[in-house]
């Protein structure tokens, strides 16, 4: 947020909840901007403001349920639901379709990859996380249909799902989900993430331990492809030398 | 709805100002169309300014749970 965005958020919350506005200067400056919507019982000091506060709350928390724009996502269904919402009309084709996705789950913008057969040569890694980084995403949720009603994951789904996770790992978006959908029958629904093919089965954590596993794991990832470049000049120079004799036994 | 965390009300509290729709959307995108003042619809976009800038901040919303 820039500086410019944090003194309208302060003058607005002083504006709405009632509060002084170097009051509340002071106390984000001391706790942070979040501390004014989180944790601000040091600074509503009577119960006017207090109860403005929880009215905010309560009519903030209504406003975020009803952005079906952004929905936050937490669940296979919540995918499911939302991608549903995006191929509707593309349901008699095979399409792939990326959502980006900030820090706290909610979808930052979504494109359409691939309409037509989907394979590993149409819905290459570039295309999926091209946006992925211009958006600044945390993370990504993957999704095609199967307009022929069966959710199953073919073999090349499943390679094409290996392939973009290890991919996301590298460059620290976390592939979050790849979820199957249909046209037909809209409550059917495959989850490779519910399936455990995709790190542990369940709902999308956003827990910094994963994080972490995360970090760890693409610490790992980059130190292999480190060490990669550092054995291939001695390589290439391998190859220059034997190149002339090679040229010259075509010859 | 619960009479005390209907739009209405919950705007009441926090504003002291009279809405006539319960259309967060609608409240949001024409507050001066649902309110009965232009000095009431200003009071409402500061609101709704607040919780934009509020997303933008991502605030921990597990708190409201």
């Amino acid at each position: 947020m820039s500086s410019i965005d944090e003194l309208r958020y302060i003058q607005a919350f002083s504006k709405v909840i009632g509060v002084k506005e170097n009051d509340v200067a002071e106390y984000a400056q001391r706790k942070g901007l979040n501390a004014l919507v989180d944790n601000p019982t040091q600074l509503l000091t009577t119960p006017t403001q207090r109860e403005k506060h929880q009215a905010f709350l309560h009519l903030y928390r209504m406003s975020s349920a009803i952005n079906t724009r952004n929905p936050i996502i937490s669940s296979p269904n919540d995918a499911s639901d939302f991608f549903h919402s995006v191929m509707d009309k593309i349901y008699d084709k095979e399409a792939f379709v990326v959502a980006f996705l900030n820090t706290k789950n909610r979808i930052i913008d979504h494109e359409v990859v691939s309409i037509g057969t989907i394979n590993s040569s149409i819905v290459h890694p570039r295309e999926v996380f091209r946006n992925a980084i211009i958006n600044k995403a945390n993370s990504v949720i993957l999704c095609h249909n199967h307009p022929s009603g069966d959710v199953y994951p073919s073999s090349e789904d499943m390679n094409l799902t290996r392939r973009l996770k290890d991919t996301g790992d590298i460059l620290g978006i976390r592939v979050l989900d790849h979820v199957i959908i249909t046209g037909l029958n809209q409550n059917k629904m495959y989850s490779f993430k519910e399936e455990g093919v995709l790190e542990q089965a369940g709902d999308y954590s956003i827990s910094r331990s994963n994080d972490i596993a995360i970090k760890e794991d693409m610490k790992e990832k980059r130190t292999s492809i480190v060490n990669q470049l550092k054995t291939q000049p001695a390589t290439a120079k391998a190859k220059q030398k034997t190149a002339p004799v090679g040229a010259e036994m075509e010859r | 709805m619960n009479k005390e965390k209907n739009i209405k009300n919950l705007i009441k509290s926090l504003l002291d100002i009279e809405v006539t729709t319960e259309d967060m959307i609608a409240l949001h995108e024409n507050p001066q169309e649902y309110t009965n003042s232009a000095e009431d619809a200003e009071k409402l976009k500061d609101l709704f300014l607040l919780m934009d800038l509020a997303d933008n901040k991502e605030v921990n919303k597990d708190v409201l749970y």
